[in-house]
């Protein structure tokens, strides 16, 4: 997780950059609170940056949501929180970023219950699957295939491709196993709360 | 697959479906909705935004409840109950019923029988 200032002219503006990985969720939830604590406001929702704005200390609560969806939905959902009381300050891919005010209710959560936050985590997982599946099943294997079956005409003879290759396979494979990881992250999060749904 | 069978899957239904599904016996939108929701319950269901849209979802699924048609000048889409999720509210009522009597009848036996 980087994190760097980046210099601007305004000094009531700060440009973080960073991204979390879902797993980490609540984490960065609270850093987002601190920051608001410290006087530091999120304002955009940028790709992987933040920027935040100076103003009164206050102790806001944020929360993520996520949630794939058309256009034609996407008012009802946003005006279903904010007459909850979460204003949306903007979304990174199907993220959502909401905050609302502790000092009016401290125990406000999007999610009421444990059955549909596990709905939630498995959009996520859905979602994850959708991405990186066919690299997974088909992309990878075939990438593989390549170099295990070289023919003697394949393009791969040519050490300067081959270098480029064996690069991009190991990026790939990489990104892969790290999707891997989240999905095997995210599922642990659906069995903790699998295990206390109460309704 | 026919209503008795769709009402059968569905059932029992969770308590904060049970309240969404009576709460659109009149036409509302989400926060209507809420605001209902937690009145009917005397404050003990607090419904989050993501709970109720997601249930919603599903509600709109099961062909439970539809959206209001017509031309809106207003963004917050107006949810309400179709016959079958009036149904469905009835066979739940039918199902409480039964236990609200067993669990009457059993618990006052046990209590003259310690007595």
């Amino acid at each position: 997780m980087a994190e760097r200032s980046t210099g601007m002219y305004d000094p009531d503006k700060k440009r973080v950059i960073r991204t979390f990985w879902a797993w980490q969720e609540e984490k960065e939830e609270k850093w987002l609170s601190e920051m608001s604590k410290k006087g530091w406001h999120l304002k955009t929702v940028g790709f992987f940056n933040y920027i935040f704005e100076r103003g009164e200390p206050h102790h806001y609560l944020y929360r993520f949501d996520f949630k794939v969806m058309g256009k034609n939905d996407l008012d009802d959902y946003i005006s279903m929180f904010e007459d909850a009381g979460w204003k949306c300050i903007g979304n990174f891919s199907s993220w959502y970023y909401f905050r609302a005010d502790s000092s009016l209710d401290p125990d406000k959560e999007l999610y009421s219950n444990n059955r549909s936050k596990v709905e939630k985590y498995k959009r996520l997982l859905i979602f994850l699957l959708i991405v990186a599946g066919p690299v997974m099943a088909y992309g990878l294997p075939n990438l593989y295939m390549r170099i295990i079956d070289r023919t003697p005409d394949s393009v791969l003879n040519d050490p300067v491709f081959f270098n480029f290759y064996i690069v991009l396979i190991i990026v790939i494979t990489l990104v892969e196993v790290w999707a891997v990881y989240g999905m095997v992250r995210i599922a642990i999060i659906i069995n903790r709360l699998k295990r206390d749904i109460r309704e | 697959m026919d209503d008795s069978k769709i009402i059968k899957k569905y059932s029992p239904l969770t308590e904060t479906t049970f309240y969404i599904l009576l709460a659109l016996l009149e036409p509302l939108h989400g926060y209507g909705i809420m605001q209902k929701v937690e009145r009917l319950s005397d404050g003990r269901i607090k419904l989050g935004p993501g709970t109720l849209y997601g249930a919603l979802g599903n509600l709109l699924e099961a062909k439970m409840i539809e959206l209001e048609g017509g031309c809106h000048h207003n963004r917050r889409k107006i949810y309400h109950i179709k016959n079958l999720g009036i149904e469905m509210i009835k066979h739940e009522i039918k199902r409480l019923e039964e236990m609200l009597k067993n669990g009457k009848e059993l618990i006052g036996r046990k209590v003259y029988w310690d007595v």
